[in-house]
């Protein structure tokens, strides 16, 4: 009796003669692929590769190099299939994150942020997965997720510039300029002369009117990348807001020369116009301005003026209200998040 | 030029179990061993990014075992650097923060506990515990209003928590509000409806002064139960509390009835002895002092109240001994005094007069304390301070750290422990050193292999890795001292005896080169080898052997291009700058473009001061190879001084985006930047070169100069004296 039950339990154990010749095929060509893949026959092992799926389910690292060269080939469908089918039957993380930057450049957002919430979930201290979530984040302007992403970032990766960086853009993205601030400069820090991350200074600081350091930081940066527009208008603005309008129009310009719907630029326009109370000229540049950085609640601000100015009252109301609820929305926004993901302070810097 | 080893590739540490601790401390390494498993596992499944969030995982278990290992050996420094690492180690933080709170708490420093416990209890605000804790940190730091708005808020998301409300009562007894702290007592009765509960209120209502409520709580329990501990003990405190020597001998009676429930009782034996001394009854006193002194850690009032018997009882002799002990234990100014006084006294008795005079003048020092009469002294005596011996009154933070089951270690289990600990995790900075390295990420691999060899020197292949990829990072300087102790630990490795010999070449250090080179095997078979060593000989002063190396070099390659550029160098080198000239144009002629022929003439004509010249051969050099920094950074120089500083400026920019480490060009950089007026663009770039070079004398004074262009005087003469410091240094070390 005994010795039956062991049978019994032998067979459920045991795969059958066939089932064991065809699985010990299998497993030649796949030690045939892994070896192609080693010499990096790449073509070779995409043949076989693309038979053996075909012939039964491939295990990890050959479904994973099988999709690795259909991407390389170009052929996203098939390679899509075979990362959904790491992900699903193993928990695969690369093939999680391969997947979201797919979603990513085909500029889906949400489904690429989804993707990695599932990657966080299977690995959630991974560097990369957090990078990527912020790197998408900041790409379809979602700061939110980008900051969560970016606040464990800079602190277990403290000496990387580059998230405290992105961890800037995002704060500015936010709105939070004085977090922002405090971000791009501890990335300056890291890694001096590097010009996006003086650009990002100069706009942190022109937005909170320290356009004295915002025009030290930008003109680094131009020395650095002289044709760099970004960098141009907002030099501009801090001229502006130092009151060295010739100098700002002069730059604003030279931007605007080269992309007439440039933010930043109309803004300066806008801004130089209110200064010479050439009132009408300011509200096209305004307008302009605003059509390029919707989110923008100093361009609303100045809106309101120059209608007011103008006597327009019903529009100079309506970008009243405009820059008012930026502003709110960027306290809500901010109030949230400082709680959720300011640093409380145990790595010393 | 510097003939480069092909990098050597870095491997992952898998290890057996290393002394697993599990004998010592079974359970207490488990998540720490399991997430280094489960990174194990993923690496092996090649999910690189699974295993490294395995690996963080492991270091935050590692360094909250470590901080709690320190704290629990009360090295608090230790245990705050351990918690501070643990809360940059992964993305959960909570339990390092807290962690950290709790030490910084201790250590007395309450406004950063408050403020880390604020920010643990905004990120998760559902942790009654973390509420707890903070609620005890505002206590600590004065703020017991905050401290029971933050139980009100921890007991509204928790509202059946009986702990919780136990601590909003015992905060509403510190608002003097007892009514309120009734009603919530009343809650933690009715769900542990048990004589000891009973006693908890009553100690506690007791602690804060509500003798009458204490009583009735403990009368209370004693009916439940007669038997019911530490109820007759707190009345017998509480008699004495409230009345001193009045009601002293109810006070004996009650710890006379705590006795009999536990005769060995040491912290029992002790009330009641020193309430019989009070009450002059000091024979019977003796036994139970004797046996309270018999606790561990000693008690100073054992032995203080030991001796004032003894002397009451004429023994001077044994009161002097009692009493010296008491005194080397007590901490409190209150029992000093009384001690000195006390030994006084004993030390007349035997005719110690001089001994006397001078314990008399201590207690001199401490005389409020014979200001007080026998109630109030015998009341502070059994309210706190030395040996008061009341485990039970414990706040969140002492209780957070008593329930650590480390605590429960003896000291040598300790020290396995924390061994096994610091082990795993060098082995985990290790992995993800290796794992940075083979993604081609040199300096975050540094980074991780450099804590990994601070944390265990010794680890198996930590050094080795850590100056592989030092080296690979072209850090040569910092690669020197873990290559040697590599090569040290492994002779035989001819791979890591070259990278040394290289480190040392690219760091002036020719001698070790050669001495390195010399006898290697690998040599004569490796061209590049050869032109190392041809090199490190002709810059150590050996330019005879060195032109025999190129030579031979030369008769068994041919005539190359490429041998007659290094041929040059080192003719250059040398000071030969004719044959060196020679040499290279005859490379060039072999090979137009040939790499860093021209750029060698032109540091050659910069030399000879021919700036027309270098001009020109730098920029051919360039043309051919854009990429040369070096050849950039000396036409900059060439530039600088031929009066195009403008030009000059472009080309330093572009060695700085391709390395933004480079010294040389943050300095020429800054130095033209203040030379045109930009003093604040200048000090920039000199503070940077500063940093990366300490030691440059130029630098300092150009900085010093920045410096003092922008008003900042302080800063230009700490500047100028490193400057001259330098100089001096200098001077003395140069033969």
């Amino acid at each position: 009796m005994r010795r039956a039950s062991v049978l019994v339990g032998l067979m459920a154990v045991l795969p059958t003669q066939a089932q064991t010749t065809a699985a010990t095929g299998r497993d030649v060509r796949h030690e045939r692929v892994r070896r192609q893949l080693a010499d990096k026959h790449d073509a070779e092992a995409l043949a076989e590769l693309r038979e053996a799926a075909a012939a039964g389910a491939l295990p990890r690292d050959l479904a994973l190099a099988l999709a690795r060269l259909e991407l390389a080939a170009g052929h996203l469908e098939p390679a899509e299939q075979q990362l959904r089918y790491a992900a699903e039957r193993f928990g695969s993380v690369q093939a999680l994150l391969q997947l979201a930057r797919l979603d990513a450049s085909r500029r889906d957002t949400g489904a690429a942020l989804e993707t990695l919430r599932r990657a966080l979930e299977i690995a959630p201290n991974s560097e990369e997965v957090l990078s990527l979530q912020a790197q998408v984040a900041l790409a379809g302007r979602s700061p939110v997720p980008a900051i969560r992403a970016l606040e464990p970032l800079t602190r277990m990766c403290a000496s990387v510039a580059h998230y405290h960086y992105l961890q800037g853009v995002s704060w500015m993205q936010l709105g939070d300029m004085p977090t922002a601030i405090e971000s791009l400069r501890e990335a300056d820090r890291l890694e001096p002369s590097r010009p996006l991350t003086l650009i990002g200074l100069g706009l942190a600081l022109n937005n909170r009117k320290l356009h004295d350091e915002a025009r030290t930081a930008l003109r680094r940066a131009l020395e650095l990348e002289p044709d760099n527009l970004e960098a141009i208008a907002a030099l501009a603005e801090a001229n502006a807001g130092l009151g060295e309008l010739q100098e700002a129009e002069a730059l604003a310009l030279r931007v605007l020369e080269r992309d007439g719907s440039h933010a930043t630029a109309n803004l300066v326009m806008g801004m130089v116009r209110m200064k010479q109370e050439r009132h009408a000229e300011a509200r096209v540049a305004l307008e302009k301005a605003a059509e390029g950085d919707p989110a923008s609640s100093k361009v609303h601000y100045l809106l309101s003026l120059a209608c007011a100015r103008l006597g327009d009252q019903v529009a100079s109301e309506a970008h009243l209200e405009l820059y008012k609820k930026r502003l709110k929305e960027i306290e809500e926004r901010v109030t949230q998040l400082r709680n959720e993901t300011r640093p409380a302070g145990g790595m010393q810097r | 030029m510097t003939p480069r080893v092909t990098s050597v590739a870095l491997v992952i540490f898998f290890l057996a179990d290393p002394a697993s601790p599990g004998e010592v401390a079974p359970g207490l390494s488990a998540v720490l061993d399991r997430a280094v498993a489960a990174a194990e596992t993923s690496l092996r499944e090649g999910e690189r990014e699974v295993a490294e969030s395995f690996y963080r995982s492991a270091l935050l278990e590692g360094w909250l075992l470590e901080g709690s290992l320190e704290a629990a050996a009360g090295r608090l420094d230790a245990a705050r650097d351990a918690f501070r690492q643990a809360s940059s180690s992964a993305v959960e933080t909570q339990r390092a923060l807290q962690a950290l709170a709790v030490v910084e708490l201790r250590s007395g420093n309450k406004a950063e506990a408050v403020r880390l416990l604020t920010r643990v209890v905004a990120q998760a605000p559902r942790d009654s515990g973390a509420r707890l804790l903070l609620a005890d940190a505002l206590v600590e730091s004065g703020q017991p209003q905050q401290a029971v708005q933050e139980l009100e808020e921890a007991r509204a998301i928790a509202p059946d928590d009986l702990e919780l409300t136990f601590v909003l009562a015992t905060g509403y007894l510190r608002l003097k509000k007892p009514e309120v702290a009734e009603r919530l007592f009343a809650k933690v009765l009715e769900g542990r409806p048990i004589p000891q509960t009973r006693v908890l209120i009553g100690r506690t209502y007791r602690d804060f002064g509500e003798y009458e409520r204490a009583r009735v709580e403990l009368r209370a329990a004693l009916k439940q139960d007669p038997t019911v501990r530490r109820a007759h003990y707190h009345l017998g405190m509480l008699a004495v509390l409230d009345e001193g020597v009045v009601r002293l001998e109810e006070a004996i009676g009650e710890f006379q009835a705590e006795l009999k429930l536990e005769p060995r009782d040491l912290v029992t034996s002790l009330r009641l002895g020193m309430a019989l001394v009070e009450a002059q009854r000091h024979a019977e006193a003796l036994p139970h002092l004797e046996l309270a002194t018999s606790a561990d850690p000693p008690p100073a009032d054992a032995f203080l109240y030991l001796g004032r018997a003894r002397l009451a009882m004429d023994q001077p002799q044994e009161a002097v001994a009692a009493l010296e002990r008491g005194l080397e234990l007590a901490k409190s100014e209150l029992r000093i005094g009384s001690g000195h006084y006390q030994l006084g006294l004993a030390l007349r008795r035997l005719g110690r007069h001089d001994e006397a005079a001078r314990h008399f003048s201590e207690a001199e020092r401490y005389s409020t304390e014979r200001a007080l009469n026998a109630r109030e002294r015998l009341a502070r005596y059994l309210s706190g301070g030395d040996g008061d011996g009341d485990a039970e009154r414990k706040s969140a933070v002492s209780a957070a750290l008593a329930a650590s089951p480390l605590s429960a270690l003896a000291p040598d289990e300790r020290d396995r422990l924390r061994r096994y600990v610091t082990n795993t995790l060098a082995r985990s900075y290790v992995n993800l050193g290796v794992m940075h390295a083979q993604a081609e990420r040199p300096a975050r691999a540094v980074d991780f292999l450099e804590q990994a060899a601070r944390l265990v020197p010794d680890f198996p292949q930590v050094q080795y890795s850590l100056g592989v990829t030092r080296f690979n990072a072209q850090r040569f300087e910092a690669a020197i001292e873990p290559l040697s102790r590599a090569l040290a630990e492994s002779p035989e490795n001819a791979d890591l005896r070259h990278m040394l010999a290289m480190s040392y070449l690219n760091t002036s250090a020719y001698q070790n080169a050669v001495d390195l080179l010399q006898d290697d095997r690998a040599r004569a078979a490796s061209p590049p080898l050869q032109v190392a060593y041809g090199l490190a000989l002709v810059r150590s002063g050996r330019a005879q052997e060195a032109q025999r190396v190129f030579s031979r070099l030369l008769a068994e390659h041919g005539d190359s291009a490429e041998l007659g550029v290094f041929l040059g160098q080192a003719y250059a080198q040398q000071g030969d700058y004719e044959s060196a000239v020679r040499s290279l144009l005859h490379a060039l002629e072999l090979q137009p473009g040939v790499a860093e022929a021209s750029s060698s003439l032109g540091v050659i004509y910069l030399k000879q001061g021919r700036l027309a010249e270098a001009e020109a051969a730098l920029r051919a050099e360039l043309q051919a190879h854009p990429d040369d920094q070096r050849a950039r950074q000396n036409l900059a120089n060439v530039l600088e001084l031929a009066g195009k500083p403008e030009e000059a400026l472009s080309h330093l920019r572009t060695v700085l985006k391709a390395g933004p480490d480079s010294v040389d060009a943050r300095y020429l950089l800054g130095k033209i930047l203040l030379a045109q007026g930009n003093a604040a663009d200048a000090v920039i770039h000199l503070e940077a070169a500063a940093q990366q070079a300490p030691e440059d004398s130029n630098v300092r004074y150009q900085l010093g100069q920045a410096y003092q262009k922008l008003g900042r005087p302080d800063e230009a003469q700490r500047q100028f004296d490193a400057f001259r410091a330098l100089k001096d240094k200098r001077r003395s070390t140069t033969p």
